[in-house]
């Protein structure tokens, strides 16, 4: 069965070995699916859903992170984002609350559904529910909004609802998909 | 205002670990680039609930949409968009050139497109000249629930 997905919900490639990544969500798992290959390996989680080290929850997206060759997985029903090396065949937490509480403070997320890095190492989170997008320094578990305001929704230019994807360009400027909104939002690095 | 301190803050604070010692701060005003949050709809111009996008070097955004299912291809600078996957009018379903609430889009290094088409629980695949689409993983309609995750649903 490890052909079939049920709610398929995020894709991501690799960019040096071209490998897709697929976040198969209400399989709690993570699939990779190599061009001309029938057949797709699980690469992370398959052990129903649940918390570190060997389980996911409901995983929306997925980032490959090439210096470490770790997977960044954002874990919408357990809001936490985690890292799952491929080495060892496990995970840990490092985003949102350990126990898998949700929450508005720096330390908490509220499912999120998209996570990139820079070429730094640093992390940039799509917090749906918050209603912003969280930073955090390489290696560190404590958030900075740098986009939105915590918890207040609307349509101003400096509001997000429901923000679901992020990118940046080579000068680290911010593009947001701003879900609710129906509109793309770019925030000027300066 | 107070972000933007705190990022400077930490910015200092953080200095000896990190290289580049770039100074990462964002405007708090987004400016809009794509889609129009009074005109929700389906023409090259709007966008109906966005979800995911991926950039291009130097100057392409692929933008998938819920609400429209389908994969819009925006030259930044432009607000027009072309359908570069699914119908542009929207149309939702389950045939091969249809989806059913896209949510994640990857795009390979040729511009081919990789859509997560989430209700019809399949991964499809748009060639850039859209002469081939198919289906890569998963069946069309079918989704494979593992008994752990029934129990947990009960």
């Amino acid at each position: 069965m490890m052909n079939q997905l049920n709610t398929p919900y995020g894709l991501h490639q690799n960019t040096k070995t071209k490998v897709i990544y697929i976040a198969d969500a209400l399989n709690h798992r993570i699939l990779s699916y190599r061009s001309n290959i029938s057949n797709c390996t699980i690469i992370a989680g398959g052990n129903g859903p649940g918390l570190c080290p060997s389980k996911l929850q409901s995983p929306r997206a997925i980032y490959h992170d090439f210096i470490s060759n770790d997977l960044l997985i954002t874990n919408a029903d357990s809001h936490t984002v985690v890292r799952w090396s491929l080495d060892s065949n496990s995970c840990r937490i490092i985003a949102g609350n350990v126990s898998g509480a949700v929450g508005n403070s720096s330390t908490h997320l509220f499912t999120p559904v998209d996570v990139k890095l820079d070429p730094m190492g640093n992390m940039y989170v799509a917090d749906r529910y918050n209603n912003r997008i969280q930073f955090f320094f390489a290696n560190q578990n404590e958030g900075i909004t740098i986009a939105g305001i915590t918890s207040i929704e609307g349509t101003n230019s400096s509001l997000l609802r429901s923000p679901s994807g992020i990118g940046l360009d080579s000068q680290l400027n911010l593009y947001i998909v701003d879900h609710w909104n129906s509109r793309i939002q770019k925030f000027l690095r300066y | 205002m107070i972000n933007i301190i705190i990022v400077l803050v930490l910015s200092l604070k953080h200095k000896v670990n990190r290289t580049p010692e770039a100074i990462l701060r964002w405007r708090k005003d987004g400016i809009t680039i794509a889609g129009n949050v009074t005109s929700v709809g389906a023409n090259s111009e709007q966008l109906n609930l966005p979800w995911h996008l991926v950039l291009v070097w130097p100057n392409i955004l692929y933008a998938s949409e819920w609400g429209n299912n389908r994969v819009q291809k925006f030259i930044l600078g432009s607000s027009q968009g072309e359908t570069v996957a699914g119908q542009s009018n929207g149309l939702m379903g389950s045939n091969l050139t249809q989806f059913n609430r896209v949510h994640g889009i990857a795009v390979d290094e040729y511009e081919n497109i990789y859509v997560a088409d989430t209700s019809n629980h399949r991964i499809q695949f748009w060639s850039k000249d859209k002469s081939t689409i198919t289906t890569v993983v998963g069946t069309t309609g079918k989704m494979n629930k593992n008994s752990i995750d029934q129990i947990f649903f009960l």
